[in-house]
């Protein structure tokens, strides 16, 4: 059933993030839903799943949109293995503000790291504009989103098969 | 304390990072699609056709709600009246909508004998970095790549990549595009490349490589210079907005605002005679 889960949770994610949310935004600003998955999905199951969701979906889109293959994925599976680490490390945990600030963290660390790979794939662009016309306000929008997408998850693994069943789980690694 | 080596979840990490990365330096460049990114793209392309229809008309929809609201307080009124027929008359009005901006598309002025075929906007990319779009016409529909794109605006961009059944296009201005263009009224030669400052929604187009005498001034017209074989001569591009020196003072440089509304574009023109037969036809 997690299996099963994490390939919706991908599909959708995909689907919003590709090809609804660019035609469908307020002023070209809208949220980041693989970066909102897979932090929800390392805060509930402290495993490297999200990392894997942030993986995959980053490779498909690399394939359809970017000018090299790693340019959308890296900065996924690195937000997707820090959650990891942090959530591994974290004894406290609420249901809404710190999901909140880790997907406005997230969202932002995401955009540092693309950027880097975008100064390094030569592009010339203006961080501070991109900053406050872009990240901030997506940034904002991720954390607002990831309150309600927390909360949807959160019901969703209090159901008995998405517990752990065998040692080959991501949650081992 | 765990040992770095014995860390499993760190070290997959930092080897998925090192492959992803050297993935990333040998892919960079090359347009050429491997066998797998093919079929992928091919798989997800009439998907994401529908999808990108399917919100459209969902954008329309909230458009109409937010600009609309005389007529909503009306519509108040009778909607128990009209409520069936409003599906078919979202319908009536994306196919209205639709035929304006395809009829939009046919003032790109054709010369005789040069081909060019209408494509669909399926995708756009998601990473903000960047500035390519997904088309619904690839290999089977005669696309490759350096072909030009246009709209009844004027020049978009080219082709950057081509799949099966989808191609990929860079817009000029994209911060890795560059355009040799000239103006109209001086006929002075410059570079056009994006502005990437001003991201989508403003898009602008810095013209270098003016001589310093050259007499431009806002309101000039600048159009395809031909040169390059990318793109044909005459194609519009944009209007001059601002002129100023460049950095060292010994060239003139210029602001170019293009006619095209790169955050609106969801028809477009492939250009698919090449650039040699274009200039034979004119001669």
């Amino acid at each position: 059933m997690r299996y099963v889960f994490f390939v919706v949770v991908s599909i959708v994610s995909l689907i919003f993030t590709g090809a609804v949310f660019p035609n469908l935004n307020i002023a070209g600003i809208y949220p980041d839903l693989i970066i909102v998955s897979i932090v929800s999905i390392a805060i509930l199951e402290r495993s490297m799943a999200g990392a894997m969701i942030g993986l995959v979906c980053g490779l498909i889109l690399d394939v359809l949109f970017s000018d090299a293959i790693g340019v959308i994925a890296i900065p996924y599976l690195i937000i997707g293995a820090a959650m990891f680490f942090v959530r591994k490390n974290l004894r406290y945990m609420d249901r809404f503000v710190l999901p909140a600030v880790f997907a406005f963290s997230a969202h932002l660390v995401k955009e540092f790291i693309s950027a880097l790979i975008a100064y390094m794939l030569g592009r010339d662009f203006s961080f501070w504009f991109m900053f406050a016309r872009y990240i901030l306000p997506k940034a904002v929008f991720s954390a607002v989103i990831m309150l309600l997408v927390h909360m949807l998850f959160t019901r969703i693994y209090r159901a008995s098969s998405m517990k752990l069943k065998d040692s080959r789980d991501f949650r081992h690694l | 304390m765990v040992p770095l080596w014995r860390n499993r979840p760190l070290m997959i990490t930092i080897i998925m990072v090192i492959v992803l990365l050297v993935v990333l330096i040998m892919t960079s460049g090359d347009n050429n699609m491997t066998g797998t990114e093919s079929v992928v793209g091919t798989v997800l392309a009439p998907i994401q056709q529908g999808l990108y229809r399917a919100t459209d008309a969902i954008a329309d929809f909230f458009a109409r709600v937010f600009t609309g609201s005389d007529l909503q307080t009306e519509n108040l009124e009778l909607r128990s009246k009209v409520a069936e027929l409003e599906g078919q008359l979202q319908d009536a009005d994306e196919t209205k909508q639709e035929n304006e901006r395809l009829r939009e598309l046919l003032n790109y002025e054709v010369e005789p004998g040069v081909e060019v075929v209408t494509a669909l906007v399926i995708g756009r990319d998601p990473n903000h970095w960047y500035d390519t779009f997904i088309i619904n016409l690839g290999l089977t529909d005669g696309i490759e790549i350096d072909m030009p794109v246009v709209n009844g605006d004027g020049l978009i961009g080219r082709i950057v990549e081509v799949g099966v059944t989808w191609a990929k296009v860079m817009p000029i201005v994209d911060s890795s595009s560059g355009v040799s263009g000239f103006v109209v009224r001086t006929r002075d030669n410059g570079i056009l490349n994006g502005s990437p400052a001003v991201g989508n929604e403003e898009a602008l187009l810095r013209m270098s490589k003016l001589v310093l005498d050259a007499d431009l001034m806002p309101g000039d017209m600048v159009i395809t210079s031909g040169q390059g074989g990318v793109f044909p001569k005459g194609i519009p591009i944009g209007e001059v907005t601002e002129v100023s020196q460049s950095d060292d003072g010994m060239r003139n440089q210029a602001v170019v605002t293009p006619h095209v509304d790169f955050a609106h574009i969801e028809e477009v023109l492939v250009i698919t005679t090449v650039p040699e037969e274009i200039e034979e036809l004119l001669e």
